[in-house]
């Protein structure tokens, strides 16, 4: 019964190695590909995996349907968790600024920065211009003439008005917009 | 199922502590203030588990990865919470009236300010990522190690990275 408990405890993380390759392939055969779409994608194929490998685990042992029941939720909410923190991991990569101007010191020719060459670097117009291309593609929002209105994709309206309701439950009413102007990573 | 309503249960005693705490007195670095408070509820769930529920180290193994895969996952996600989003403030300010259109000059307005690049670097110099000399800023080993665990998956995946 040990090698299968052992089997029990590994699998959200043999699924979650499952879904970084499905991810890595899928962003390399399918370049251009949607971050959104090709991380569930990859959770989607992460999840088969560990379907598979609990059927396989349970049919081997003699857990009861209770003990069944409560091992797959175990590795079910394991699994989502492991993806969602690898999911922040692939954000910082695409959207961190902070990321963004280690690199740029990093590459510059005498590995050093002023504080000036990256205000140019990272003026608030082209930071604006590349959320705006990125909702415009995520179609959060669109074009109409010289202005933009609400696009026909919901999902980044409700995720921004979760995240205001739990700063406000959290860090309460006074620190709701207190950092505003530093805006997100 | 043991496992699962006990580890479950612990991370919404750590979840409704750390409301609490952070509505009471908040700690100044948030991050480290979230996995002692998470981890402190983790060592007295396990301590608790084996004492009270006579719960063999197998589960409590298998609870312990359910526990930290979601404490670490709330942690990440809690620094989208603390700081506001650039994109999210957009989103937002364009559906705070119906059907209107907003200019962009309006949506530049949001994150018009210096602080957007200024607060990150005074937060990369807090933290150790960047260091200042002789008017430059210079990357630390620390930064060096935290460009270097970004660039190696980016390259992998071959996506374009940052900001």
């Amino acid at each position: 019964m040990d090698g299968i408990e052992i089997g029990l405890i590994a699998l959200p993380v043999v699924a979650l190695a499952a879904n970084v390759l499905f991810h890595a392939s899928i962003c390399r055969v399918r370049a251009g590909i949607s971050p959104f779409r090709s991380t569930f994608l990859a959770f989607l194929g992460g999840f088969a995996v560990a379907l598979v490998l609990q059927i396989m685990l349970q049919r081997r042992s003699d857990f009861t349907t209770e003990e069944s029941v409560g091992y797959a939720l175990v590795n079910a909410l394991t699994y989502a968790s492991l993806s969602a923190g690898y999911f922040y991991f692939f954000s910082m990569i695409i959207a961190s600024l902070r990321l963004r101007v280690c690199r740029e010191i990093a590459h510059a020719p005498e590995r050093r920065l002023q504080l000036d060459d990256l205000r140019a670097l990272y003026a608030a117009e082209a930071i604006l211009q590349a959320r705006i291309v990125r909702l415009l593609r995520a179609g959060a929002l669109v074009r109409d003439g010289e202005d933009y209105r609400p696009g026909p994709n919901r999902a980044i309206l409700h995720m921004a008005r979760v995240m205001r309701f739990l700063k406000q439950l959290i860090l309460g009413r006074r620190e709701v917009g207190t950092r505003t102007e530093s805006g997100g990573d | 199922m043991t496992i699962f309503l006990v580890f479950s249960g612990l991370l919404i005693v750590a979840w409704v502590l750390h409301v609490i705490v952070w509505r009471l007195r908040p700690p100044r670095n948030h991050t480290i203030g979230l996995l002692r408070l998470f981890v402190l509820v983790l060592a007295a769930g396990l301590v608790g588990s084996r004492v009270a529920l006579d719960m063999g180290w197998m589960q409590l193994a298998h609870g312990g990865l359910l526990y930290v895969a979601t404490m670490l996952a709330y942690i990440a996600f809690y620094c989208a919470i603390e700081e506001d989003s650039p994109s999210l403030r957009i989103i937002e300010a364009l559906n705070a009236e119906d059907g209107t259109s907003v200019s962009h000059a309006d949506l530049r307005l949001l994150i018009s300010h210096d602080g957007f690049v200024g607060t990150r670097i005074n937060l990369m110099r807090d933290t150790g990522l960047l260091v200042e000399r002789d008017g430059y800023l210079n990357l630390t080993d620390k930064g060096r190690r935290f460009v270097a665990l970004f660039d190696l998956p980016a390259r992998i995946l071959g996506i374009a990275k940052g900001g």
